[in-house]
């Protein structure tokens, strides 16, 4: 069922405690009600966007610039799945490896741990299969695609079933503000809506699942008033936070377009490999071409004609021929997990008189060397196999130059803060994503992640999530 | 014919956006940010 915190029974009781309705969320409560486990899923927002709810979003952001963090994701039933993309990849199996030494991207479990819910996730996000990762005829990139997801609006899509269910009691405008714990176990947490009404909720395990900002928020706030007494080394609570940075970096000429294969989106994507990636000491990194209408491509190519004449004429013949075409060149990668970029509470606080988040973000030099050299990769590729040329913006082809002015920035995804590790010295969750030192509580999403990758992180998040549902159901005897 | 990575990195770097920088058997050259075979 889905109501009202205000309308709900003054004992709240439930075998797992689900904070948060979006990907993450959603999924993991869907997944244990099919196996008759009684949850208990509580929504921070409503049906509907609210001004009231969205503005405890609102947050200080010091670094790089960045996004106004109330308009980067959204908190109300579904969560940010409300206005995503529906990019769709997994993560590649040297993601959850060390790339460069010294570098913090290995997770504790590798790609074979998340490979058994990729058919699920697929079936969930209603994507058609993956296409394998194509060899190009250089050892330094391949080809990759991504499926689209239409994208699926989880409150909307399944809002319904929610309803329904016998398992499910999802409490609307439920904001967590406290824990009471003891021996090690949350034993109950304490939810309130905009009108002052409480409620404790019981369970036997909890999990937050808020996305890659609040968790960490949360968290942080638990820790500051008590709710967190047995959590081990929880200074990097909100640390190692990432996005992927996201930018513009010149243009194509294609002079051989059956060379290319451009997606439905007028997209081709190339990636570099796994032996790039270990001899250039790079993160990853995905380069994606964008075709450009007439009128723009033969901007480019005059462009081209006044360094390489001979080359630039023939080119726009074969543009007029329609066997030549030009691509916008930009790329998102995978950024550095570093301690300095963190989810920090600031000094404002939001309607609840919980701290508002203070976010540092900032690209480090190992951001910039990954770009620039796959951007040269791309370049170079283009010139050996003689399939087109490459303008790359200034600032990859000058050690000395910051990242430009204006650029996109990031994708969005917030990932870190929570990070997964092997032992509490390195991490704030275990590889069940169980929260170091405490017996039942657990962290679901991206903020997880030890690294990100290049692939857009929800379709990794579902599948930890179904992983999580996993889980918690060998925990609870009487699951069916 | 191919060109190591660290040579054409090296070139890519200290070319002047301005100035056309001829290197390796003349095969690759950076012409105001564009990467070119020599002969273009």
């Amino acid at each position: 069922m889905i109501g009202e915190l205000a309308g709900s029974p003054q004992e709240l009781s439930a075998d797992v405690c689900v904070i948060g309705a979006g990907a993450a969320g959603i999924t993991l409560a869907r997944q244990l009600a099919r196996h008759s486990i009684d949850v208990i899923v509580c929504e921070a927002g409503g049906l509907e966007m609210s001004e009231d709810s969205q503005r405890v979003y609102e947050a200080e952001t010091v670094g790089d610039e960045y996004f106004p963090l109330d308009t980067a994701r959204l908190r109300y039933f579904g969560g940010s799945t409300n206005h995503w993309g529906g990019w769709c990849r997994p993560l590649d199996a040297y993601d959850f490896e060390t790339k460069v030494d010294g570098v913090p991207t290995a997770w504790p479990i590798g790609k074979d741990e998340l490979d058994p819910y990729h058919k699920q996730a697929s079936r969930i996000l209603e994507l058609k299969p993956f296409d394998q990762d194509e060899a190009l005829k250089t050892d330094q990139l391949k080809r990759v695609s991504f499926r689209f997801s239409p994208p699926v609006r989880f409150g909307e899509k399944f809002h319904k079933e929610l309803a329904g269910s016998e398992h499910v009691r999802v409490l609307l405008h439920a904001n967590l503000m406290g824990a009471r714990s003891t021996d090690g176990r949350i034993a109950s947490v304490s939810v309130r809506d905009y009108e002052g009404n409480i409620r404790d909720i019981s369970a036997r395990f909890f999990v937050l699942a808020c996305g890659g900002i609040e968790n960490s928020r949360l968290l942080l706030w638990l820790r500051e008033t008590g709710g967190l007494p047995f959590a081990q080394n929880s200074r990097l609570i909100g640390r190692f936070w990432m996005d992927h940075p996201v930018a513009p970096l010149g243009d194509v000429v294609i002079t051989d377009p059956d060379s290319f294969k451009f997606n439905q989106h007028a997209l081709d994507f190339f990636c570099p490999t796994s032996k790039f990636i270990r001899d250039n000491s790079t993160l990853n990194c995905r380069l994606y071409l964008k075709t450009t209408e007439y009128g723009g491509a033969k901007e480019v190519i005059a462009d081209l004609l006044c360094v390489a004449p001979a080359f630039g004429e023939w080119a726009m013949r074969q543009l007029d021929k329609r066997l030549a075409c030009v691509a916008q060149l930009k790329a998102a990668w995978e950024q550095e997990p570093t301690f300095y970029n963190a989810v920090t509470l600031g000094d404002a606080r939001d309607k609840f008189g919980i701290p508002r988040t203070r976010l540092f973000w900032s690209r480090s030099e190992l951001d910039r060397h990954t770009v620039s050299e796959t951007a040269k990769a791309f370049a170079q590729y283009c010139v050996d196999q003689n399939i087109g040329r490459v303008r790359l913006d200034e600032w990859l082809l000058d050690s000395e130059r910051g990242f430009p002015s204006i650029m996109e920035m990031a994708g969005r995804h917030h990932m870190g803060g929570t990070r997964m590790a092997a032992s509490a010295k390195a991490g704030v969750v275990d590889t069940d994503c169980r929260i170091f030192g405490t017996k039942n509580f657990y962290v679901a999403g991206s903020s997880v992640f030890p690294s990100g990758g290049h692939a857009n992180p929800t379709f990794s998040i579902v599948q930890l999530s179904l992983r999580l549902a996993e889980h918690l159901t060998a925990r609870l005897p009487h699951a069916s | 014919m191919q060109i190591s990575r660290r040579k054409f990195t090296q070139a890519l770097l200290c070319c002047s956006a301005l100035s056309a920088v001829p290197f390796v058997q003349r095969f690759i050259t950076v012409r105001r940010g564009w990467v070119l075979r020599s002969d273009d």
